[in-house]
């Protein structure tokens, strides 16, 4: 009788059998596979990042078109979502604005990452004298409304993309640094930190290569779902008129637009401008909260 | 002359409520190849003796005197970088107890491992690769190639300080720092563990340093052992002499209160709590607690007397031979 190889139970091979080496690629994917909720995110994302990218090209009119003919159409077969009140298509105006939106949102939210981490990591790792000025520094930029501040900082700089960015950065650093300094405090007790020490580390190399990754999976979470409030502040700046102005295709300016004629009953003009924020927002919302169970070795699918 | 050579050594802590003694005068040096015992209560500071060697003491601790010798060079007066580049991991390595907890739960086992040889021994990736399976296999890790994929949070507690034990002999230090290697390892792997350093020990022939509150342990593994009280060596000598003859009553009095086989009635103790270290009684610490103290006890502080050949006693009453004998049992 021949034996089959694989039916035979060696002692000890469970405990011994390593996990298979797969590519990261399709780790990721196996992970997306178990998380529909984060799948769904993801290409809600995907989507926005494909409009921003192609936008002007698949557009089926020119988003700058102004043909007072046609102004203020109701949805249709030739404009799905209707026309503005300079004869603009919306559905047009709507995929386009992605590419501003999507521009101001990941540069407000990277800026804001990048300093807000740098300093609560420097903060929570030097402690004393750093980090009192660094965490009352922050305490000044929380102590006005997150909105009040924006506006000042916008109102200060004038209307304009760089504006927004510089705005809804400057009013998300202290929640990063904040974070982050705890999120450091903590780690920068662990054992691993003193056995790292131990073999020769020096504090720097301690710092970034040790510490930092092990404060990463919140901070990629918060800056997901950062994402998604910074749309909402970036289109509200430019709803009340301080930020991107009136003929930019952008969803803050178009809902502005159609608030112009909302006595009119002009609906579809501001309410497709406001679920494309709605769907945005959404998106990144879905892959924030994902991205903590694929980013966190302990809690991945195995 | 030794390899490290500690000479009263005094680390205290600096706390609201006072300056807080945790070592008053450590002295012990430690030969090439050798492995030393250093052990003593929770509390007796011999993790403190530890971090004060490689100056990992964190705030309120500092060391407030004393010399640290190392092959010649004064470690306690060395530059920050000095001691990061040539000494830490290259000529002394440190292990801790819970494994797990000491490797970096985000970064892989091969990366942690490779990452030093990249930068601590210039090789190139490939062939950190290939030295990390091989040193994997020289801690008996199966399948090392596959492990290096591992995150430590999926390797077993043995497993663990075996990658800690290859992580830090990764740059051929020759003094290993062992703090409670196997402490929350069962005792099969506690076994292993041991036997494990044993080997290494004589294939490599680096020291260790090894820090326990396990006499069984120590008589295990160690040539000589150090038996630290309250921040003092009571007493250092061979492992045979300590275990067979001890002459410090406090000695003595620990290997009483060993569980042994065979042993009838309750287990002996100490009587009496360890000293105050914010108030540490004068003359020898120990005296409130032992049975032999004199009146020159109190006032007197014993310093180290070589009694046997290799065997040092701080006490101004040692047990006799014929009471240490029977103490060893």
């Amino acid at each position: 009788m021949a034996i089959d190889e694989s039916r035979v139970i060696v002692p000890g091979a469970v405990l011994t059998a390593a996990p298979p080496v797969v590519g990261r690629f399709s780790d990721f994917v196996y992970q997306l596979r178990g998380n529909p909720a984060t799948f769904a995110g993801l290409f809600i994302v995907a989507v926005i990042f494909i409009s921003a990218l192609i936008g002007p090209l698949i557009a089926p009119y020119d988003p700058y078109g102004v043909n007072l003919g046609d102004a203020a159409l109701q949805p249709s077969l030739s404009h799905p979502f209707g026309t503005d009140q300079y004869g603009e298509d919306i559905l047009t105006r709507v995929v386009v604005a992605a590419r501003l939106d999507l521009l101001m949102v990941l540069s407000a939210v990277v800026a804001s990452t990048v300093i807000g981490v740098t300093l609560g990591a420097l903060a929570g790792f030097f402690g004393h004298y750093f980090d009192e000025g660094v965490m009352r520094s922050q305490d000044v930029l929380q102590a006005f409304p997150r909105f009040v501040f924006a506006m000042a900082v916008a109102w200060a700089l004038g209307p304009g993309v760089v504006t927004v960015i510089v705005a809804t950065a400057a009013i998300n650093i202290p929640g990063y640094a904040r974070l982050m300094r705890s999120l450091m405090l903590s780690v920068k007790e662990a054992q691993f930190a003193l056995a790292a020490v131990a073999v020769g580390n020096s504090r720097w190399r301690l710092l970034w290569r040790h510490l930092l990754p092990n404060c990463l999976t919140p901070i990629i979470v918060l800056s997901t779902l950062q994402c998604g409030f910074t749309i909402l502040e970036a289109a509200g700046l430019s709803f009340i008129g301080l930020g991107v102005r009136v003929p930019q295709a952008e969803w803050g300016v178009m809902i502005a637009m159609g608030l112009q004629d909302f006595l009119q009953g002009h609906w579809w003009i501001y309410t497709f401008p406001g679920l494309a924020i709605a769907f945005a927002v959404l998106g990144f919302n879905l892959l924030g909260d994902g991205l903590q169970d694929i980013l966190d070795p302990k809690r991945r699918r195995v | 002359m030794a390899l490290l050579e500690v000479s009263e050594l005094r680390t205290s802590f600096f706390l609201r409520s006072g300056e807080l003694r945790v070592l008053d005068g450590v002295s012990l040096e430690i030969d090439g190849g050798e492995v030393l015992g250093l052990v003593g209560e929770t509390g007796s500071g011999k993790s403190v003796t530890a971090y004060s060697i490689i100056r990992l003491l964190k705030q309120p601790g500092r060391v407030v005197g004393g010399h640290v010798r190392w092959d010649g060079r004064d470690l306690l007066g060395l530059k920050q970088s000095e001691l990061e580049q040539e000494v830490r991991g290259k000529e002394i390595s440190m292990i801790f107890q819970s494994p797990r907890e000491a490797l970096n739960p985000v970064i892989t086992v091969g990366r942690q491992l490779t990452q030093v040889l990249e930068i601590r021994r210039g090789m190139s990736r490939q062939d950190a690769r290939r030295e990390a399976v091989s040193i994997l296999q020289s801690v008996y890790i199966s399948d090392p190639a596959s492990r290096l994929s591992s995150y430590p949070h999926q390797l077993s507690g043995g497993m663990a300080q075996r990658i800690m034990i290859a992580l830090a002999l990764s740059c051929h230090p020759r003094l290993l720092i062992a703090d409670e290697p196997t402490t929350g390892l069962d005792v099969t792997t506690q076994y292993q563990i041991v036997q494990l350093l044993k080997e290494l020990r004589d294939r490599t022939g680096m020291a260790i340093l090894l820090i326990t509150h396990d006499l069984a342990l120590a008589a295990q593994i160690c040539d000589r052992v150090a038996v630290l009280y309250a921040g003092r060596i009571a007493e250092v000598g061979p492992i045979a002499h300590i275990f067979r003859s001890p002459r410090h009553p406090y000695t003595s009095a620990l290997l009483a209160s060993r569980p042994r086989l065979g042993l009838k009635g309750d287990i002996a103790t100490i009587p009496g709590n360890v000293a105050n270290l914010m108030k540490p009684p004068g003359g020898c610490r120990f005296h409130p607690r032992c049975g032999n103290a004199l009146e020159v006890c109190s006032r007197v502080q014993p310093s180290l007397e070589s009694m046997e050949p290799g065997q040092r006693v701080a006490c101004h009453n040692p047990m006799s031979i014929r009471e240490a004998v029977a103490a060893g049992g």
